[in-house]
């Protein structure tokens, strides 16, 4: 037995059901208290697979998602969002709370200290975040057809559903995407 | 000055982007709904019901009930058709390697394969019976957003502007662009009601018409020398 195997057991053995589930607050909790560390899905912060810079993984989830501009991010963790406007006050973000990114790329990130931090919209407004306070979406997260307008000026337009095949969003995410805040677009009518 | 094509540009707003809304026991033919505020002339309508399967469909109708074949064929046509698989089936002809399931469902598919009837393939539907199959305008009323009004097929372009210049509407016209449809049979042993059209209830026993696709098509039965006959 290998020393992941025995952690996993271990970790199974205090668990309630006998096994641990990654979706109990309970059990990630006792893996924290057993190893010292948190066994979270990993942030923004830092290089991912095939992006080896700092920003790495910000380009991959951000930059180069094709829908990152309607995709709903969430906080990774309970954190502090700055906000961009004087006018406005610093405000708690509790983790899993979402919000769209509008920074396109690397490129549009501010960096504070040793920190980088992204421009998002929540609640209506423009705040700064940590990189490393961003859930990276990955997995099921990837798929799900959920994409904000808080880039438009208009609501309830966007209906989220569950996509049948691809093009379903593609053509979605079209609509959503190559029109403009007031969701209005030109049509050349060939003659 | 001769002119040979002319660009008119025009602003268009769109209110909804979504699911069909209405409720349906299966599927809408439309995947996904787009209204716009203005009319589009392509389309003659400012709803646009999507259907983006239709390009590279195979199965166009599952489990298909009588009720539901029965807005899709004329019924005499279809009491021919069943009445003769019915025949190939006891007779051991219909279905290339046989079967070993206990009843056969109706589908209908774009496959001109699945059985064979009189020296030809499965039943292909005409152009009327394509398009209901295709649109499910008898099921769900030509004015429902389930029911689709146009199909796209391809890689999805860049512009919204493309996109509806490419947009196929569904009428007679739109059969030129998608694949015939054929009655297409399906063994199966799963518990799927009235989509199993001829049944046994062992492996041993004898076929017969399920009676409710009997009922719906006027098939009467009689038996002679101890075997079900249907005409």
């Amino acid at each position: 037995m290998n020393l992941i195997d025995r952690a996993i057991l271990e970790w199974s053995y205090k668990t309630k059901k006998g096994y641990p589930d990654i979706n109990s607050q309970e059990d990630m909790a006792l893996f924290e208290s057993l190893f010292g560390f948190e066994l979270g899905e990993s942030n923004m912060g830092g290089k991912a697979t095939g992006y080896p810079s700092t920003t790495g993984t910000f380009e991959k989830y951000v930059r180069d998602k094709k829908d990152s501009s309607t995709f709903m991010y969430s906080a990774d963790k309970d954190t502090i969002l700055i906000p961009t406007s004087e006018d406005d006050e610093r405000l708690n973000i509790k983790k899993g709370e979402e919000f769209n990114i509008i920074s396109k790329s690397e490129l549009d990130l501010i960096k504070k200290g040793a920190s980088k931090f992204a421009t998002i919209k929540y609640g209506g407004k423009e705040y700064l975040i940590n990189l490393t306070a961003i859930n990276k979406p990955t997995g099921k997260g990837v798929e799900k057809f959920e994409p904000g307008d808080s880039k438009k000026l208009k609501t309830g337009v966007l209906h989220p559903f569950i996509p049948g095949h691809a093009q379903e969003k593609d053509v979605a995410l079209l609509f959503q995407n190559a029109s403009d805040e007031n969701y209005e677009f030109e049509h050349k009518k060939k003659t | 000055m001769k002119i040979t094509s002319l660009n008119i540009k025009k602003k268009l707003e769109v209110t909804y982007i979504g699911e069909p809304r209405g409720k349906t026991p299966g599927k809408p033919k439309t995947d996904l709904f787009v209204e716009l505020k203005q009319n589009i002339s392509e389309i003659n309508s400012n709803k646009l019901k999507i259907s983006l399967k239709a390009g590279n469909a195979t199965f166009v109708e599952n489990w298909t009930r009588p009720s539901r074949a029965l807005q899709i064929f004329d019924k005499d046509k279809l009491k021919q058709e069943v009445i003769k698989i019915y025949n190939g089936i006891v007779d051991n002809t219909l279905l290339k390697k046989g079967t070993t399931t206990l009843n056969l469902a109706f589908f209908i598919s774009t496959s001109s394969k699945t059985y064979s009837i009189e020296g030809r393939g499965p039943l292909k539907l005409n152009d009327v019976e394509a398009l209901e199959a295709y649109t499910a305008t008898n099921k769900f009323g030509a004015d429902s957003e389930l029911t689709p009004n146009c199909f796209f097929k391809g890689n999805v372009p860049e512009s919204i502007s493309e996109f509806i210049d490419n947009l196929v509407p569904f009428d007679s016209g739109a059969l030129k662009y998608l694949e015939d449809l054929y009655i297409h049979i399906r063994g199966s042993n799963e518990s799927r009601g009235g989509s199993l059209f001829i049944k046994r209830e062992s492996i041993d026993s004898p076929w017969y018409i399920n009676p409710d696709w009997a009922t719906a098509l006027d098939i009467k039965e009689e038996v002679v020398d101890g075997v079900r006959k249907y005409k």
